[in-house]
């Protein structure tokens, strides 16, 4: 009885203590609050590399000598104070007084200890090696030939060099320097590994174990160079705190960055709405957009363009999908509008099939004049039922294509099942090919075997629905025609390759270019980074494109437009502000180039935390 | 004749299972003619998306223009012919296992609980991740099969238990002592006595089924449907954002609507079915 009226007091008290402590903890001066995810504690650790990483904490906390802007390839020194390019050598001199959130200085050593231990990093396979000048300079030793000044800048920048400090991971680092020590330089191109060596089985197992060993090791928070230090971890809640020792804090206006992991995009969305968050990634649906601004008049939505874009290729090891004329006239029957309405309203619709690499980077690297000679394949159903008949196919009284021997086939689409933009924007190309006369059925595959499903032996659909034209990384369009011709997109078109011989793994494909000439698309890509001269790279560029488009060897539906949700009564500093009311808070992608950089920034997918590092972004008080 | 004379008779009377029964036919008829009277039409006409209610779309569009009840229309033949297969296979060998387990006892019972414990045990996530890697489902009996295929050992299980209690009670044991068949007692007497669980749980897998056929598709061992009642419910939240969009309301609670309909109808139908077949409820 006396327990229980004691119970009886103590739970108010409680409810009252809590509610106070909680109101302590949401001090919003000066705080940014943001979402993400991140491995749960226990399993949350400060080895970045470690699976899951550190999530959402990894932009605030870790940096490289530079930061890239993914959708723009403009570069910003962090790090790095200056960038010398002669001839072979790069020399690089990092910032002095620059020091660890541990107190421990930051030096070329810890650089060097990046690319030892992560060496699978693009850049080491056209290096020969590191040199340490002293603490604060270092020189990268190209191999020959070495790429064009652009393309070393952006393999430099594509990298977090400060994620490896030296005094945390010495043991790991000095163990797998040992090991590259036992490997010969080569000059054979297919057994070169990192910085020129060969690399035996062996001496890669030793490499593997030591890198998982070092996965195992690490701190319990994360240890960066970068403006905020993680300070608290809950499966729900992060807290980052300014780091004071920050060589750019003069420009950090914020005390604290607060970051909710909503765990769906709904929680996320309602967190936006109702102003518990500062930011929110993405472009929903057209009609939730216009909803989430009006609830919450706080809101204001930039649209940017995503340098990717959601389409299928066709499996050219499944007839009829080996035919050009038989993928041209598919390409011709979708009537993209209506797919871009249901899977991206904001997206762009391309007049192309696709051309490895994406719409709006199409004009900046091939002439007007070109850009005429390339096939337009807008939505022409006529134009696809001619070139059937061409092929001898007829269409039956039911309304469905027959192939030359009389039967009527049935194509599968194969799209990855948690995708759901993808999956919406599959079903409707689905009904149209039926509608057209080619049945055509969505399977909606679970991610963890769909890749594999498309890709072995023959491939188990007719097309696959994947990003088809996607610069991920950098926007050089190399970067997205190797993406196509010798990624995973490649592999889901079955694109011809040599089957044995020295050869063997390596693309078959010597196809007519614009010109009639044969280009062998293999030695143009492998050629592409050491083209010195801008006009050269300009042709090799547009002559895949243009096979890549003419080939028909899949077809992009839209490129995706992607945005950024911003609260602007909490935070001040976001770009475009006095055009707010002309477009009522809802930007539309911006066409002056200036604009395009500023709204790019603000995607910290795209560009890092740039607004924060370069001191655009404060409070309101 | 007579039997299915009486039965239909107890059905009528009871004024739930008469309701039960309305409802179902309704939705017979929605899956089995309304397909031939309605056209589906699934092109995407944007600036007709979001309709309210009105005599040419009578439960208006949804996201991409398309009207909401032909969608319902078509999706139920699929749902309650896929949701009713399951059912089916699931009681059928759920029982037939459950009652043999539970009559004849020793090793035959031992053998069918260490294959039930099994699939039990089995989680079904991977087993059909790996399916969908080698096969896909043409028709709707091999996708009632797989969709069967991990509800039938928790019914075997509840049959055998209560097949175990009944027997030992005193009217089995009489037929026991007066020499009736095997068949006598376990369709005229046992039968009866658990009818009502055994339609409960044909009510409940079918739900399930329903919902689990969502699943399925989205591993990719079924083709995928957007007119699937539960594919249209995924559809109406992720599309319409569900709570963030008040023009999606209506095609986002009419698969609701729909699915909550049909379990009601099929729970009324049961407690006639109950009435009719449960020895204890007949006068």
């Amino acid at each position: 009885m006396r327990f229980r009226k004691f119970k009886l007091v103590l739970l108010p008290f409680i409810l009252v203590f809590t509610i106070v402590l909680n109101g302590c903890t949401e001090d919003n001066s000066k705080v940014f609050r943001d979402l993400g995810g991140w491995p749960k504690p226990p399993l949350f650790q400060g080895n970045p590399f470690a699976s899951g990483g550190v999530g959402q904490a990894s932009q605030y906390t870790f940096e490289g000598l530079f930061q890239i802007v993914r959708s723009t390839d403009k570069i910003y020194n962090r790090l790095a104070e200056s960038v010398e390019h002669k001839g072979n050598e790069t020399i690089i001199k990092i910032r002095p007084g620059v020091t660890w959130q541990d107190g421990k200085p930051f030096t070329s050593k810890d650089v060097w200890s990046y690319y030892m231990l992560n060496n699978g990093v693009e850049i080491a396979k056209h290096l020969t090696g590191i040199e340490i000048t002293d603490d604060t300079t270092m020189v990268f030793k190209w191999q020959e030939p070495s790429p064009f000044t652009e393309m070393k800048n952006l393999f430099l920048a594509q990298d977090q060099q400060a994620t490896i400090p030296y005094h945390l991971y010495g043991k790991y680092v000095d163990k797998v320097d040992e090991l590259l020590k036992q490997a010969n330089p080569t000059n054979d191109p297919d057994k070169k590994g990192p910085f020129g060596l060969e690399i035996s089985d062996k001496l890669r197992k030793d490499i593997d174990k030591n890198w998982q060993d070092f996965l195992k090791a690490g701190p319990k928070m994360p240890v960066g160079t970068g403006p905020f230090i993680v300070k608290k971890v809950t499966a729900s809640d992060m807290i980052l705190e300014k780091n004071e020792k920050y060589w750019r804090a003069e420009n950090i206006k914020f005390d604290r960055i607060f970051i909710k992991n909503p765990g769906s995009d709904s929680s996320g969305l309602a967190l936006l709405k109702s102003g518990k968050i500062d930011t929110y990634p993405g472009t929903p649906p057209k009609d939730i957009l216009e909803n989430m601004l009006a609830t919450n008049k706080d809101l204001v939505h930039y649209r940017m363009f995503d340098p990717a874009t959601i389409g299928m290729v066709f499996n050219l090891d499944k007839p009829p999908f080996d035919n050009q004329k038989f993928r041209q006239a598919v390409v011709y029957a979708l009537d993209r509008t209506k797919i871009r309405e249901v899977g991206n309203y904001y997206g762009q619709e391309a007049d192309v099939s696709m051309t490895g690499m994406p719409q709006s980077e199409l004009s900046k690297w091939i002439t007007p004049d070109n850009r005429e000679k390339m096939t337009k394949f807008s939505y022409n159903p006529d134009k696809a039922g001619e070139l059937l008949t061409e092929l001898g196919w007829k269409k039956g009284a039911d309304g469905n294509w027959a192939d030359p021997s009389g039967k009527t086939p049935e194509f599968i689409i194969g799209v990855s099942g948690g995708w759901l933009q993808a999956v919406n924007s599959a079903q409707i190309a689905a009904e149209q090919m039926t509608k057209f006369g080619l049945p055509t059925k969505l399977l909606a595959v679970d991610g963890s075997v769909y890749y594999n499903n498309a890709t072995k032996d023959k491939g188990a659909y007719h097309m696959s629905v994947d990003w088809v034209d996607v610069s991920w990384g950098f926007m050089f369009p190399w970067n997205s025609l190797r993406n196509f011709y010798w990624g995973g997109i490649g592999n889901m078109a079955h694109l011809p390759k040599f089957k044995d011989g020295p050869d063997k793994g390596k693309l078959n494909m010597k196809v007519p270019g614009p010109d009639g000439q044969v280009v062998d698309i293999e030695k143009t890509l492998k050629g592409m980074p050491y083209l010195q001269k801008e006009e050269e790279r300009k042709d090799a560029i547009y002559k895949l494109a243009w096979i890549t488009n003419e080939n028909a060897y899949g077809v992009g539906f839209f490129q995706n437009t992607t945005g950024y949700f911003e609260n602007v009564k909490t935070i001040k500093g976001w770009p475009r502000e006095d055009e707010f009311e002309k477009y009522n808070r809802s930007l539309p992608v911006p066409t002056e180039p200036e604009d395009i950089d500023a709204v790019s920034e603000i995607n910290f997918g795209f560009g890092g935390i740039t607004y924060f590092v370069e001191g655009r972004l404060s409070p309101r008080e | 004749m007579r039997g299915m004379i009486d039965f239909f008779r107890i059905i009528c009377h009871n004024k739930r299972s008469l309701i039960g029964l309305i409802i179902l036919i309704i939705f017979i008829l929605m899956a089995t003619v309304g397909p031939f009277i309605f056209k589906l039409n699934m092109t995407v006409d944007y600036n007709n998306r979001y309709l309210s209610p009105s005599l040419e779309h009578w439960l208006g569009t949804d996201f991409a223009g398309r009207d909401t009840f032909i969608q319902l229309v078509h999706g139920s033949k699929e749902v309650l012919l896929v949701g009713l297969l399951a059912a089916f296979f699931t009681l059928f060998v759920g029982a037939l296992l459950g009652t043999l387990s539970g009559l004849v006892g020793g090793r035959l019972d031992s053998g069918i609980m260490l294959i039930t414990n099994l699939f039990l045990t089995i989680p079904s996530f991977p087993i059909l991740i790996i399916m969908a890697a080698i096969f896909s489902i043409r028709d709707p009996v091999s996708f009632a099969l797989v969709l069967s295929a991990w509800s039938w050992p928790g019914l075997t299980r509840a049959v055998r238990s209560q097949i175990i209690s009944l027997k030992e009670r005193d009217f089995i044991v009489i037929c026991k002592v007066m020499g009736m068949s095997k068949p006598h007692i376990i369709f005229k007497e046992l039968m009866p006595s658990i009818t009502s669980f055994l339609s409960i749980s044909f009510i409940m897998t079918m739900r399930g089924a329903i919902t689990g056929s969502v699943g399925i598709m989205m591993l990719g061992l079924a083709p995928y449907s957007p007119t699937n009642w539960g594919q249209m419910l995924n559809l109406a939240v992720s599309q319409t954002g569900g709570i963030f969009n008040p023009l999606g309301f209506i095609y986002l609670f009419s698969p609701i609507l729909c699915l909550a309909l049909f379990q009601l109808g099929s729970i009324f139908f049961a407690n006639g079915i109950d009435e009719a077949l449960n020895p204890r409820l007949r006068g």
